[in-house]
């Protein structure tokens, strides 16, 4: 105690000194822990893309039918499935999925039609919060159709258009109906945008005569179970059914996040180095600067150790006072920025929205405690690391010479 | 930086310090240090003068006054006939540089500068031709004892030497003043004694003024006059005769 | 002058161990932000590059009334276009497409794809699917009824080389039309969407799908040797190309969701770079303040000694800048020579990459990149950076400047 105490005037005897010093340390940690708290928030964004939009966690199929998607893979016993999800705790939503090409005037698109249940899709995911125009489906059986961005533009289909879809139904019948567009959605996927149809499964049905075939059930357990681990219960609750979490689902997003993971931590090192760098400089040329002191106190009879010790001892104190506080203000910037994140549209000149084309554009940052406390290490680390090795080269100065040094 | 600098006033025996009532004090209030109260003194060209007093007398605060380092609290003090109070920044800079030199305790030279090159800084700020500072410095490192140690720089000569060094950089210009401030307090008796011999020297055969403090009795006795100061104020002002050179 | 270069020189390396530490901070700092920027300038590039290669070009020449609405009757005369575009300097291929919607049905079922009917001579070396085949081999000049598709379209439809499906789609004039494929080959890309989605067929076969006559293009895409020809080259376009019958697009417009991506990383990747300069400057100032208060002693000696105030500054801030240059100059140097190193090897982060079948790539907006960082490094990035770098040190070092005659100079005399 009687160290500590001696150690924190000491660090006050040189004020200006300690004072840049704790600036170096605080800044640096602030801004690593705002960093990484904004480097999380974008994993965290694409994580939830992949998710939170038309994958869910987890999905049932037939087995073979993500190879084939044939109309005739369905899900035998849906209901099974359904009651095994609600027994985990999570939300299901039942889709049928069938091939059609649909027309307006002359323009045609081949296209996927996907018979969902309008209300379990906004448990599952956020399909009905994409939509760019119009109304989510109405969740009755009235030939009603939502469209991708992509596809309305290629059909030239707005809200109120009608469009005629002719598909090859279950019973090898031409399949022929006229569906009302009553809403645009966007910004999920290429594929989403581009080529999928979503109309009742009511509707589904009587256009395929798909007689309540189910071919995909979506579950999500809104993040409180881990996909793997849902995948697996939903996998013994149903056997001989393919089971996959949105990991196996979406590989190439599995990729993207790997990748931007890896691309994270080369960011973070490029930071560590270039905070590091700030404690360690300014540390060490403080330490280096007291050489003569430190002299002057092994000619007054301290030992080596001690010398190291107390050095030590004042970096650490210097380093949990500074790191605290510059971990108290890198906190509070990055719950600013989680909270009301930062407008990337302000940053440059270029036009962000380019063709139409809008992208989210305020990066929200995600604090998690160890993007709190790998830069409070980072710091403090640096910080002994930089006091410590000035320290010891002092301390076997032979005095009379530590004392002329300058 | 090019202005040329006066003549040494021929006229002798000029007053080239002079304080009037001179007080300073350090802090406000009861907890005020007064390091000078209501000091007169006068110094006159060509005089070999110490300020004596046991340390903490108010010295080195004096000193500072008439380098215009500091500022008196009251009173006036005028150096070489300028009030020192009416001083612009450039005007101290230029006084401190053309009518004084100053010898500090811890010599106090410049590290990167070689013992050639300190002595002919102030040469430089006065921005005289290089063979005219080459000149005056060759021949001031003799006249102080260290001919042949031009190229060494302050860490490789001893303290001893440094002060010589000091002392040429301090009259290379010529200044109408030299302050020094306890010059022989970090060398040997041996030392001392041999600095003074040079001090004494300089102000009999070249006439410099000095004007210096010290609290050891045997460097008091070498000057021609000694003003005693004791918590600030003047306690005595003896001119007598100078103790005899030890060595010519 | 030349004294105040001198001792500023001398007094450097004086304390060589300080100015040491001010040199790594200055020098790292800007390598730092030196391969920062270059990092991200090569990702965006081969971003787009390969982006741009998938679909028509960097430059696009189609129908004005394309972009809003894609239909197969918004198609030109293409013949005329693609003379002019041939002839400029800097273009490295030209490509007419017909590009549109269909399905194509097998025994195995029926599936929505996006065509695209090329010339098969001139996608060789201008777009990645020549040499992403996987199975058969690519389009060929003289293959009528030939058809390259993606590897998860194959398995869909249960095809492979030398299998047959039909293409149904409805022409111009809104006639329900179909063609019989016959598939020479499977390609790989490793984005999904192509994978799934796209069939490439000889640009003869699209034209008599959509019922286009001989010469009709949807797009004429313009490939250029250097991405950075864009504007001149769009320049020169535009002026050979009567507007009201066809409109010059670059890739932004085209691939605007690829465009807006870069566009918004640029920009995550500037703040990021904003808060390393933050960081490196923080040192900068650290450093340099701390090696001046350091010498206030010195200082005051001077002051003492007569230096006039301006010519102490003028020393320090001589100081400053020769720390600013010696600095930004290795500082320049390593970050050149750090990006330049990647921009010739690369990093590899397929190690990270899943080995699942159809997972083999990374993309963007739909577009494969390649997992193969590279720097892009320009003479621009490194000039900028460094006088950026300088710029701060050297504002750094104007309070430390202005601090080295504001100091005590009785007291620090005094004491020792
Ligand atoms: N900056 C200062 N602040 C407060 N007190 C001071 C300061 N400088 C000098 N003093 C005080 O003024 C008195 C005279 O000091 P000084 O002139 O240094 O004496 P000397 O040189 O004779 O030893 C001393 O009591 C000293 O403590
Ligand atoms: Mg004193």
């Amino acid at each position: 105690m009687l160290t500590l105490i001696h150690a924190w005037r000491n660090l006050w005897r040189n004020g200006r000194r300690t004072a840049i010093n704790a600036s170096a340390i605080a800044v640096s940690t602030a801004v690593l822990i705002f960093t990484f708290a904004l480097l999380d928030g974008s994993m965290r964004a694409m994580e939830r893309n992949a998710t939170e939009l038309a994958v869910g966690e987890a999905q049932v199929h037939a087995p073979g039918w993500l190879a084939e998607r044939s109309i005739y893979q369905a899900i035998e016993a849906p209901e099974r499935v359904l009651e095994a999800a609600a027994g985990l705790g999570a939300a299901a939503a039942a889709r049928s999925m069938g091939f059609g090409l649909l027309s307006s005037g002359p323009r045609s698109a081949g296209v996927q039609i996907w018979g969902v249940d309008p209300g379990a899709e906004g448990r599952v995911g956020q399909l009905p919060q994409h939509l760019a125009r119009g109304e989510w489906l109405p969740g009755e059986a009235a030939g009603r159709v939502v469209l991708g961005a992509g596809l309305a533009r290629t059909l030239g289909a707005e809200p109120g258009a009608e469009l005629v879809a002719v598909v090859q139904a279950a019973d090898g019948s031409m399949g022929n109906v006229v569906l009302r567009v009553v809403g645009v959605l966007e910004g999920i996927s290429e594929g989403m945008d581009r080529s999928v149809a979503l109309v009742d499964r009511r509707d589904f049905d009587a256009l395929f005569v798909a007689e309540g075939r189910v071919h995909e059930v979506v579950l999500s357990s809104q993040g409180k179970v881990e996909a793997g681990a849902l995948a697996a219960a939903a996998r013994e609750a149903a056997p001989g059914l393919d089971v996959r979490s949105w990991r196996e689902l979406l590989p190439v997003m599995v990729n993207m996040l790997n990748i931007w993971t890896v691309a994270r931590w080369m960011i973070s090192l490029i930071f560590v180095v270039a905070a590091g760098l700030g404690v360690l400089n300014t540390m060490l040329m403080a330490t280096f600067e007291r050489t003569p002191e430190l002299g002057l106190v092994r000619a007054l009879g301290a030992t080596p150790g001690r010398v190291v010790l107390d050095v030590a001892t004042e970096a650490l104190l210097l380093g949990a006072f500074s790191a605290g506080i510059g971990a108290a203000l890198g906190v509070g910037v990055a719950t600013w920025a989680q909270v009301h994140g930062i407008d990337l549209s302000g940053l440059g000149a270029g036009n962000l929205s380019i063709a139409g084309v809008t992208l989210e554009t305020t990066w929200r940052a995600h604090l998690t405690p160890g993007a709190v406390v790998q830069p409070v290490i980072v710091t403090l680390g640096v910080t002994l690391l930089a006091a410590l090795y000035p320290a010891v080269r002092a301390s076997r100065l032979d005095p009379v010479q530590a004392l002329g040094h300058v | 930086m090019n202005a040329t600098p006066k003549n040494p006033t021929p006229v002798p025996r000029a007053e080239i310090v002079k304080l009037e009532g001179v007080g300073r004090s350090y802090g406000a209030g009861d907890l005020s240090v007064h390091a000078l109260r209501g000091v007169d003194l006068a110094v006159r060209s060509g005089e070999l003068a110490a300020l004596a007093g046991p340390s903490g007398s108010g010295k080195s605060t004096l000193l500072n006054l008439v380098a215009v380092l500091d500022r008196p609290t009251v009173g006036r003090v005028v150096v070489d006939g300028v009030d020192t109070g009416t001083l612009s920044p450039a005007g101290t800079s230029r006084l401190r540089r053309d009518r004084i030199g100053f010898v500090f305790q811890t010599y106090n030279l410049i590290p990167v500068l070689t013992a050639f090159e300190n002595a002919e800084y102030v040469l430089m700020l006065q921005g005289r031709p290089a063979a005219e500072r080459r000149e005056r410095v060759m021949a001031v490192l003799e006249v102080v004892g260290l001919a042949g140690l031009e190229r060494r720089f302050p860490r490789e000569l001893s303290g001893g030497q440094q002060q010589r060094v000091a002392i040429a950089r301090a009259i290379a210009a010529e200044p109408a003043l030299v302050l020094a401030d306890e010059p022989t307090a970090n060398l040997d008796t041996r030392t001392a004694g041999a600095l003074l011999d040079l001090m004494v020297g300089l102000n009999e055969d070249k006439g410099v003024t000095f004007l210096f403090s010290t609290h050891d009795p045997e460097v008091m006795s070498r000057a021609r006059r000694v003003v005693r100061l004791r918590d600030g104020v003047v306690e005595a002002d003896e001119v007598r005769a100078p103790a005899a050179r030890a060595r010519s | 002058m030349n004294a105040v270069l001198k001792l500023a020189w001398r007094s450097l390396w004086r304390n060589r161990r300080r100015t040491l530490i001010t040199l790594t901070s200055i020098a790292l700092g800007l390598a730092l932000t030196i391969f920062m920027a270059s990092l991200g300038a090569g990702v965006y590039r081969q971003a787009s590059e390969g982006a741009v290669r998938m679909q028509a070009g960097h430059l696009v020449v189609e129908h004005p009334e394309f972009r809003h609405d894609p239909s197969p009757a918004h198609a030109l005369a293409a013949t005329e276009v693609v003379a002019a575009a041939r002839g400029l300097p800097g273009v490295e291929t030209v490509r007419p497409l017909v590009v549109g919607q269909a399905v194509v049905a097998t025994a195995a079922g029926s599936v929505g794809v996006g065509v695209m009917g090329v010339e098969p001579e001139a996608e060789i070396g201008a777009s990645p699917f020549p040499e992403r085949v996987v199975l058969g081999r690519y389009l060929e000049e003289g293959d009528v009824r030939g058809a390259v598709v993606g590897t998860a379209l194959a398995r869909r439809l249960k095809l492979e080389p030398g299998k047959k499906a039909v293409l149904t789609t409805t022409d111009a004039r809104g006639e329900m039309t179909s063609e019989l494929l016959k598939v020479v080959g499977v390609f790989q890309t490793g984005s999904e969407e192509s994978d799934v989605f796209l069939v490439q067929v000889p640009i003869g076969l699209a034209r008599r799908a959509w019922g286009l006559p001989e010469g009709a293009a949807s797009q004429v895409g313009v490939i250029l040797g250097d991405p950075d020809d864009l504007p001149g080259v769009a320049a020169a376009l535009s002026g050979r190309v009567d507007p009201g019958v066809a409109a010059v697009r670059t890739w932004r417009e085209a691939i605007p969701k690829v465009a807006a991506w870069i566009e918004l990383d640029t920009r995550a990747n500037r703040l990021l770079r904003v808060f390393v300069i933050f960081l490196v400057g923080s040192t900068i100032l650290n450093t340099i303040l701390m090696s001046v208060l350091e010498r206030g002693r010195e200082f005051a000696v001077c002051l003492a000694l007569g230096t006039p105030p301006r010519m102490l500054r003028a020393q320090v801030l001589a100081e400053t800048l020769l720390l600013a240059a010696l600095g930004t100059m290795a500082g320049a140097a390593l970050g050149a020579a750090v990006s330049g190193w990647v921009q010739a090897h690369g990093i590899d982060l397929s190690l990270f990459l899943s080995r699942e079948e159809g997972a083999s790539g990374v993309t963007v907006g739909g577009f494969m990149i390649s997992p193969v960082l590279r720097c892009w490094l320009t003479p621009e990035q490194v000039g900028a950076h460094t006088l950026l770098v300088f710029g701060l040190t050297v504002g750094i070092g104007l309070y430390p400047t202005w601090r080295s005659t504001a100091v005590p100079v009785a007291d620090l005399l005094r004491t020792r």
